[in-house]
This record gives structure tokens, sequence and C-alpha cells, in this order.
């Protein structure tokens, strides 16, 4: 028989309030398996700190965000939001399942063509497009979204020195009815700047208009402030057609649909407040249905959906480091995973697990990462068991944003791990070392 | 009257074709042989060819269809009159006064009848000519003027007179050598067709429908063999005299239900076989009150089964399976028959509507026509559709209530345009498990399509119902939502066609016009099928672009580029730049004609498709690579897709392989040629960029592979067509672009 762990007395004051023995259990939730991998392997062979993602669970999120939108709207097509993650390996199973790219820059422009997507199933969003960036989307056919008038300039005047014709659609930023309005890209529907705007490009010789597109926000946690956006662009797209006898192609919602992470403040955990992606769907496609547009002129619904697609399918592993005790007797622990891989940490109170049994006893704890600097809290109150060095735990929803957002700071970033439909594992970005690191360096010679 | 004249060709045309028309045919070569027969007496022959003249003439200087005075409609029945006149008898001068008389009163019968019968979508057959002759002979005793001829008798005389001694000879040597009774009177029976009392006329005229085609000259033989063994079974007795002159009825009857009104197959065979027996007993019974006024009944015993059958098939509710009518007049039973078998559901006239899937996005068939739970009997022609995930469960969670249910609260659309017959809207959904068998079919909506096609969908959700008794509704247009009501434990969509406009009606067995079927992550294009249990199936989307390229209007001209690289002279002809035409000729079909070469490719488009229908011209034409290219086109967006045909056989094959088929053709195809479609690049769903395909045609004997013609496609924003096939070392390539 194994030697039972040893778990140092604590005394905790009861607070009221808490159920008593007759209440809920605080069942603590294990993570020991990743796809049917035990953790332990996968951090044996890949070293801790390890980013995993699961193939299965990305796939699995967009079949059921397809079947939500296309078993409602006739015309659905999804658009893989590069910044949410762009590692090539993630990229190609979404362009695998059917979406487009959708890129802001022209870095994440260059990286969607080479990982083979067809420049006339890019979409070119943001604020910041340079000449040249101009050039490579419309020498590739991509669909460009202009976001304010200066850019609307350079890209008439780059159409014409290119003598080439653009696809654009424009930006709008509209009152949906939540807080804070992102009024911040985009021509504004209710000052009639986007009229304004449409009113110029369909006019411009170089620029085919073919569709709208809003983004309202991130993290939206009401779906009917996409039926608000729909309407609105609904609207626009049927006043086109009224005064330029021209049906645009397609409406694009962009993104922000919540995934289940929890926000920080938040009274209820993310997995039970945040929409379905049925009710998301069902907001817009009835908005769309119900407008004024006629079903045979429908537009297509373009999705820009990031987080919620990707988020659950990532996973970091992690070591305990120590354990400690504050001044104040609150249990704290650090761990070799800091804020410099989990930029959402800012936002979400993360989900951190043990991987294998533990003591149904938690106790409320701090746990830091391992950086050199006060900012490096990855939760700064969550019950968790006691733990002892080296024990292995996984942090949950970590799939968005985090291996974009990163920062090579004070330690390499880890590996990056991706578990495939046959459960074989594969790195899909290996860790980095001091040789990487420096190949960009150059010392003047003194 | 500029537009009154005929041209040489249609004056001849039209008078070979009031000749080949008695045989149902428009064959030249037919109508030489039967003229030449004709011309075995010289009164009668005389009597015809003056009689199909002023048929023509009449038609013509009155205004009437040119196209079915081209194709001698107007002039076969004054043919028979004519022929029928000049043989009773001898030739003068009053003689042909009287068949001119004859020939305008037949004239105007011909009028009166296609009138009366084409109002029920009947053909006038010959009793025109029937009422005609009916007339003249009834008066013929008193027309003392006139001889009665007494040819027939002296069959020697005339032979001689005709062809001299060296065709006696011939005569004697068929009339000793062909003993057999049964071959004797098939001989006479036809030749009295045209009024020829020898057993030459028969022959030549079997010979020429051998030659015109193979399944006439085979149904002819069916026809006479059945009443033959009728005859002899049922102890009829008959001399071969007076057998003869009705002995054709049988013929025709065979011909006229065998193979040319109906589309040949097993089944009309065997109809024939069935209907025969009824065609002795009214030629026995009518002989009887005819001979009271020394008349013979003629053909009138085949006017009146062919006319009856044909009328009692046109009254069937159910769509027809077999014994389908010609769709598409080819003149020929063979053509007729590869037309229709290459695939029965490439005709639109068989299917009024063009049904799609009532909903959006893909479902999962859980119940399908015979189905184990309640498609069964009077409604088993029926779907249950369910959403599923890619685990094939249907609900989320525990799916104790209907919000776990993916389909629950869905879109139900209108699967055709129509009008609303009846609306139910206020039965509550069931809880899980439960089933309403009062109101068993819940909510449900019907919508009238056509006459006797309606649709019904059921078990709709509590309140869903977005439409009323009355409204006309678009295709894809929402009637309510997938809900639980009714005999429905748990949610699904019900939907049925059906012939009566009321909830509980029973189901009719008709397809949808257009969905994919999801097969390992490919989908595949099915047209007018019937999706079976447990296919997961979606309705396809247009293609702007190619809605935009494959919509041929009228008037509408194409420049036509074409190279050849080959060996072969008969393709190097083909190389050069040359205009293609889009017409439409008197039915509304629409077709593109070559200015080249005046090759013809018939097309239809139902919104959601473009099939080339037909093809007349030469094998080598540009139009006809085009017309084997095209052949079946979905106007989908959908990359990786396919979709299968295959190509009426006669377009692919020639010389003995066909001339043997066409002997079997109702009963077995052994030479195929199979069509396959691959949409390799459809431009995406927003219908940008070139569009991508190729086509493989295979041509295949008793399913062995013997030849394949590659064919790659390309379509752009333009709508040039950039067409390449390749076999035998031969490349075309053609360009085809819009004229402006």
């Amino acid at each position: 028989m194994e030697k039972l762990k040893y778990e140092k007395p604590v005394i905790s004051k009861i607070t009221a309030g808490v159920p008593n023995k007759f209440g809920l259990s605080a069942k603590q939730k294990i993570i020991s398996e990743i796809d049917g991998i035990p953790v332990s392997k996968l951090m044996d062979e890949y070293g801790s700190p390890a980013f995993i993602i699961s193939e299965k669970t990305i796939r699995d999120t967009y079949a059921e965000a397809k079947r939500a939108f296309e078993t409602r709207y006739p015309k659905v097509q999804f658009a893989w939001s590069y910044k949410t993650n762009y590692l090539d390996a993630v990229c190609s199973i979404f362009h695998d399942e059917g979406s487009w790219a959708e890129v802001v820059s022209g870095f994440e422009l260059e990286k969607a063509l080479s990982n083979g997507v067809n420049g006339s199933n890019i979409i070119f969003n943001g604020p910041e497009k340079s000449e040249e960036d101009l050039t490579l989307a419309i020498n590739h056919n991509a669909c460009i979204h202009i976001d304010h008038f200066d850019e609307l300039y350079l890209l008439i005047e780059t159409t014409r020195k290119l003598n080439k014709k653009a696809r654009v659609a424009i930006r709008v930023n509209l009152d949906a009815g939540i807080y804070p309005i992102w009024d911040r890209f985009g021509f504004n529907y209710e000052n009639g700047e986007a009229w304004n705007a449409i009113n110029r490009i369909m006019l411009a010789e170089n620029l085919e208009m073919i569709g709208l597109h809003t983004h309202i926000g991130t993290y939206i946690m009401v779906a009917s402030a996409y039926a608000i956006a729909a309407t609105k662009l609904s609207n626009l797209y049927m006043a086109i057609h009224r005064k330029f006898d021209h049906w645009l192609k397609y409406i694009d919602l962009g993104g922000g649909f919540a995934s289940k992470n929890t926000l920080k403040g938040a009274y209820m955990p993310g997995s039970e407040t945040c929409p379905t992606f049925d009710e998301y769907a069902e907001a817009i496609s009835n908005a769309i249905i119900s407008s004024e547009i006629p079903h045979e002129n429908l537009p297509v619904l373009f999705l820009e959906t990031g987080r919620a697609m990707v988020d659950d399918s990532g996973y970091l592993l992690t070591t305990v480091i120590a354990n400690k005790r504050s001044t104040l007797g609150r249990r704290t622990m650090v761990i070799d995973a800091g804020v410099n891989l989990l930029f959402t940490s800012f936002w979400y109170n993360l989900g951190v697990y043990p991987s294998k049994e533990v003591s149904s006893h938690v106790e409320e704890s701090t746990i830091y990462g391992p950086l050199c600097m006060n900012i490096d809290v990855i939760r700064d109150a969550i019950n968790f068991p006691s733990s002892k060095v080296g024990d292995q735990l996984v942090i949950e929803r970590v799939g968005a944003y985090n291996m974009t957002q990163w920062m090579q700071f004070i330690t390499f970033r880890p590996n990056v791990v991706l578990i495939d439909l046959e459960g074989k594992t594969h790195i899909i970005r290996k860790k980095e070392n001091l040789d990487s690191l420096q190949s960009f360096e150059m010392n003047p010679k003194r | 009257m500029k537009n009154n004249t005929l041209s040489y060709k249609q004056i001849l045309s039209s008078i070979l074709n009031s000749y080949s028309q008695v045989f149902f045919s428009s064959s030249k070569l037919l109508a030489a042989f039967l003229i030449l027969i004709s011309f075995f007496d010289y009164g009668a022959g005389m009597g015809g060819l003056i009689a199909v003249l002023i048929a023509n003439s009449l038609a013509w200087v009155l205004g009437y269809n040119k196209y079915l005075l081209s194709s001698g409609l107007y002039g076969f029945n004054a043919l028979l009159v004519g022929l029928g006149v000049g043989i009773l008898f001898e030739p003068s001068m009053q003689l042909f006064l009287l068949v001119a008389i004859s020939a305008i009163i037949c004239f105007f019968l011909t009028i009166v009848f296609q009138g009366v019968l084409g109002k029920y979508g009947l053909p006038f057959l010959s009793v025109p000519f029937l009422i005609t002759i009916w007339i003249v002979e009834l008066s013929g005793v008193n027309l003392t003027a006139l001889n009665i001829s007494e040819r027939g008798i002296f069959v020697y005389n005339e032979l001689y007179a005709l062809g001299g001694q060296h065709f006696v000879d011939f005569y004697d040597f068929l009339e000793n050598n062909i003993t057999s009774s049964f071959l004797r009177i098939y001989f006479h029976s036809l030749g009295a067709i045209f009024f020829q009392a020898h057993l030459l006329a028969g022959i030549v005229i079997s010979l020429g429908l051998l030659i015109y085609s193979r399944i006439t000259f085979v149904l002819s033989f069916l026809g006479f063999s059945v009443a033959y063994l009728f005859y002899n079974i049922v102890g009829i007795e008959f001399d071969s005299l007076g057998y003869t002159f009705i002995g054709f009825n049988y013929i025709l009857t065979a011909i006229a239900i065998g193979g040319y009104f109906l589309v040949p197959g097993r089944v009309t065979f065997g109809w024939v076989i069935v209907l025969l027996p009824t065609v002795v007993l009214i030629t026995i019974s009518t002989q009887q009150i005819f001979l009271m006024f020394k008349l013979s009944p003629y053909s009138l015993p085949f006017n009146m089964v062919v006319l009856m059958f044909l009328y009692a098939l046109k009254l069937r509710e159910q769509r027809p399976k077999h014994l389908v009518e010609t769709p598409v007049q080819l003149g020929k039973p063979e053509k007729n028959l590869y037309l229709h078998s290459g695939n029965t559901k490439r005709f639109p006239s068989a299917y009024p509507i063009s049904a799609s899937l009532p909903f959006y996005g893909e479902w999962t068939i859980n119940q399908g026509h015979n189905g184990e739970h309640t498609h069964k009997g009077a409604w088993r022609h029926a779907w249950d559709f369910v959403i599923t995930d890619r685990n094939g469960k249907q609900f989320k969670g525990s799916g104790d209530f209907h919000e776990d249910y993916f389909c629950f609260g869905k879109a139900v659309l209108a699967s055709f345009e129509g009008t609303v017959v009846e609306a139910i809207n206020d039965i509550p959904d069931n809880i899980i498990g439960d089933i309403n068998t009062k109101n068993n079919w819940g909510n449900s909506v019907v919508i009238k399509h056509a006459e006797y096609i309606y649709s019904k969908v059921s078990h709709l959700k509590y309140h869903s119902v977005e439409v009323k008794v009355g409204d006309i509704i678009k295709q894809g247009q929402i009637v309510g939502r997938c809900g639980n009501s009714g005999r429905s434990p748990y949610p699904h969509l019900h939907f049925q066609f059906q012939a009566t406009p009321y909830i509980g009606s029973t189901t009719i067995d008709y397809p949808f016009g257009h969905f994919l079927l999801k097969e390992e992550n490919k989908y595949s294009l099915k047209t007018f099928e019937i999706p079976q249990k447990d296919q997961i199936v979606a309705n396809p989307s247009k293609n702007e672009m190619l809605k935009n390229a494959l919509h041929f209007i009228p008037g509408q001209r194409l420049k036509v580029t074409v190279e050849v690289e080959s060996d072969k002279d008969k393709w190097q002809k083909q190389a050069g730049t040359f205009t293609w035409l889009v017409e439409t000729d008197v039915f509304n079909t629409t077709y593109i004609r070559c200015e080249k070469d005046g090759a013809l490719a018939y097309l239809h488009n139902n919104g959601d498709l473009h099939y080339f229908t037909n093809f007349i011209g030469a094998k080598n034409s540009a139009l006809y690579w085009f017309f084997i290219t095209l052949f079946k086109v979905p106007i989908g967006f959908l990359p990786n897709s396919k979709i299968s045909d295959s190509i009426q056989l006669n377009m692919m094959f020639g010389g003995v392989l066909k001339f043997l088929q066409d002997f079997i053709s109702p009963i077995y195809l052994f030479l195929k040629v199979d069509y396959n479609l691959n949409i390799k690049d459809a431009g995406g769903i927003l219908s940008s960029g070139d569009i991508e395909m190729s086509a493989l045609i295979t041509k295949k004997i008793i399913g062995r592979k013997v030849k394949e013609f590659n064919c790659e496609l390309k379509i752009n924003q333009q709508a040039e067509f950039d067409i390449t096939i390749n076999f035998d070392q031969t490349n075309i390539k053609i360009l085809c672009q819009n004229e402006l």
C-alpha cells in the first residue's frame, strides 16, 4: 500500500453561510487525463509547463457551432479569428473543417496565405492596414473590411495604382444595447457615418462592395445584443439594395461569443451563465430572417467566433514549485506557469485542478506564477486542496488568446502539444531555447 | 405573307412524312418504301398521292400549324382515304375527282378530331379516315360513273404489267417458299394497311419497319402473334382474305401502345399481350354490325382500344412509374426509350414540382418510406426528420426536455411555392415520451403546390405556425417551427406529399426535387429521389455565378473557338471560330444551335439544375462535346461533390451493337453510358472565383468499361466556358464566350 499523503494540520475559521454537512459537498474536480492520455505521461514527455490542445474538442466545438447556425439559417460561413490562436496546426484544423481566415494585420494575412488559405477566403479586418498590406490583400482578392475613411482613401489610391478591383466591406459600430459601445472601430451606424461610407464606396470605381461587418464587443453575455446588431445591419443591407439596386453578399457579425470561462468578479460560473451557440444562433438568425430582406436574397452570414470556439480545447499543465504561508496566514502556492503564458488570467478566474486524487479538504489559497514580478498571480483566491511540491496541476480553458498574447519574459515559452483524433501527440510549437531567442539579436562590436 | 411560305424541303418532308406517319414514324426511308408499295397499284398510288397533296395544300393555304404540317399529321389520314378510294374503283378522271373530294372531307375531319381529342391530350389516330372511307363506301353504289375495281382478282396480270416476267417469277418464288400461314397472314396484314393484297407489299413494309425501328418491327410481330394465338385458342374461324383487311388492327395497336405513345418497356409489352384479345373481340363484333351495311370496320378496333387505353391512363391519380406517356415525342420508339431510360428523373414533365427539403441545415431521416413505426399502409410515403450530432444523438443532456432536442424550435420551411389550405396551430406540445392520439398529426400545415400535389408538415411547435389558410407562400419561406405535438413522443418533423388537401390524407409516392446526401463528409447531389432512413440530407445552396452562366437566354450568341490536336481528319475539321445561337421552339424548349453545322442541343433549366435533354446533329460537332460535358450540372455551391447520370446510349453507341440493342431494348439494356460530374472548385460560398469541374464519360457493354472520355470544364466570372476533352491521343479545346 502506498504511503498516505501527509497533510499539515490547519485551523480555519467557520464562516456562516457555508453549507453544513447536509449541503453540497465541495467535491474537488480532478483532471487526470486529456483525451484519454494521463497528464503525468504528457508531462514526462513534454516537460512542465506545457500547453496541450485537444483536436477532438476543437472539432466537436466547431461542429456544435456549425449545427447551431446551419440548422437555423440557410447560408453560414465561419472565419477563423487568427489572433485568438494562430498556431499553424490549430488554424489548419479550422480550415479543414471549412473555416475561412479572419486576419487583422499584414503578418496574419501572410500567415493565412502560408497556411494555404485561398486569398478570396480571407477576411482582412483591423484598424491598421499599410499600403503594402492592402496591395497583398488586393492581389489575393481578399475581402477587405474598411475601418475608417483614411483607410478608404488609401485603398482607393492603391487600387488605382494597381489598376485592380478590390472586394470590400465596411466595419460598422453600433449601439446594440450593451456597455461599453465599441465605437473606436469602424463607421458609426446611428450618426450616419456608415451610410456615408457606403455611398462613397458604392460610387468608387475600383471597389466592389460585398458585405457589412460589425463586432459589438467581446465576451458578450446577452444573445439579444446580436439580434439588435443583426437588425441594424439588415437595415443597411436593404437600404443599399433600394438605393443602388445592389445585393450585398454577406453580413458579418464578427465574434465576441463568451466562452465558458468565468470573468473576474462574476457571481456565477461562466459555464452556467454564458449563452450557448444555440442561443446566439437563434437570436441572430431570427433577426435577419424576420427583417425586410426577402428570403431568396438572404445574405451569407459570416461569424468570426474565436474565443468560444477554441478556449475549451486548450490546457496548461503545470507543476507546484513551493507552498508558503503569507504573513496573514493565507496559504499560497507557487507554480511554474505565470501570467507571461496566461494572459487570460488577468480577466478570468481560470480553473486550476489537481491531476491526482486529493483529500476532500480545501482551503482558500492564492496561486502565484514563477516570475520575479509582483503581478504574477494566477488566482488570488481559490479553494484548493493541499498539494505538495512536484504535484502536477491542470489549468483548463486556456485555448484562446494565451498562445498569441503570451510573452517571452524571464523564462522560455514551453512546448505546445496537440492530441490528434487518434490520441497521438505532436509538438506543434517547440519550447524556446537560448539559441532561438538570440538568433534575432545583434551585438555591435566595440 | 412572307412567313407563310414553305421551303422546298418542308414541302417534301410534309409529303414523305404523311406516308411514314401511318406507322407513327418520320423516317424518310420508310416513306420511300411505302410510296413504292402504294404504286404497286397505280390507281391507289395516284389516289394516295393526290389526297396527300390536297390535304397538305389545304393545311398550308388555310394557315394551319406548319410544324404539324411538315411532320405529316395533316396528310396521313387523307393518304389512307386516297389509297382506299383509289383501290375501290378503276382509275379514271372521275375517280381522282372523288379522291380529291374525299381528301377535303377527310382533312376537315382531321382538324375537327384534332381539336376535340386534342383537348383530352389524345391523338386523333385514323378516326378521320374511318369516317371518310365509310362515307365514300356507302355512297359508292350510287356512283355509277365509277367502275368497281376488279383488281386483286387477277394478281398476275397486274404484276406483269408492273414489272414484267421477272417480277412475276419473283412473286411466284415468294408465294411458293413462304408457306407458313402465320407468316403469310402477317405479310398480308401489313400490306393491307396500304390496301395491298399481296405478300410482296407486306414483305417490303416489314423490311421498311425493320430498318426504321427494331422495336416497331418486334411489336408488329408480337401484336400479330398474340392475335393469331388468340384466334386459335378460342377457335375463331378465319380465312386469310377476310382476315387480312382487319389484321393490321392488331399490328397497329401493338405499335401504338407498345412503343409509340408510351415509353416502350416490359410493362408496355405486357399490356400489348393483355389488350390484343380485346381488340380481337371488338373486331369480330364490329364486323357483325358493319356487315349489315356492307362495310368493313377497317381500323375501328385499333382506334377504339388505343384511345380508350390512353385516355384511361391519363386519369391516373398516382404519378405513373410504368406506362409512362412519351414525354417528348422523338418519332422513334428507340429514341424515346433511350432518352427516357437515361434517367426518368430528367424529365420535369413527370414531376410538375421540384420540392426542396423543408428545413435549414443537415437533418437525419429517422423514419423513411415504409417505416417501422408509423409510416405504414396508406401513410407509408412519409419522412420523419431529426437533427443529430456527430455521434448520432438527437439531444444534449438527458433528453428529458424539449429544449434538449436539437431539432426543437428549428424553422420549418415550405418545400415549394403554393397556397396554404390547412394550418393548425393550437395543439400543445407533448411532454417527452407522451403521445397525443386524439389529434395525432398535431400542429400541421398543408400546402397546395399543384393539382393533386400537396405537402404536409406535422408535429409543429405549439403556436409556432406563421401562415394562415389562403396565404400564398414561396419556396423556402418559414411556415412554423419543429415541435412535439400530436402523435410524437419526442420532437421531430413529419413531412409527406399527398394528393388531397386534408390533415389526415393518405400519402403519395413523390420525390424531393433535389437534395444533398452526406456520405462520409462528402456530398452527392440527388435529383428527384426518395431519401432513405438514416441518411443525412441538406438543401444545396445556389451559386450565383453558375446560375448566371447556365442561364442560356434565347437570342444569346456564343462565340466558340475550337482547337484540336489530333491525327484524325474528322476531329481536325472542327477547329475554327464560329457562333452558337440560343433559340426556343414552338414547344417552348430552349436549344443551342450551331451556325456552322446546324447541330441542336436541347436543354432544360429548372432553377436548381441545368440539363441537356437531347442532341441532334453530327457526333463530331463541338456542340456535341458541349452537350456531353454539361449533360447535367447542378447550380448549387458545393466543392468536392459529384453528380451522376447516364447519357442516352444512342448518343454514344452506333452500328451493329446499337442495332442489336434496339431489338431487346424494352427488356434489357446492355449498352450504357455513365456520366459523372465532379465539382472540384465551386468558387466558394460567395460565388467568387472560377468554377472547376470534370466530367468523366464511360461507355460500358454489359457493365464492362470499353472507353472513357475525360472532359475538364472551367467557368469564370464572365460566364466563359473553357472545356478540354481528352481521348485516344485527341485533345479538343473549346472556348465559349458571350458574343456581345
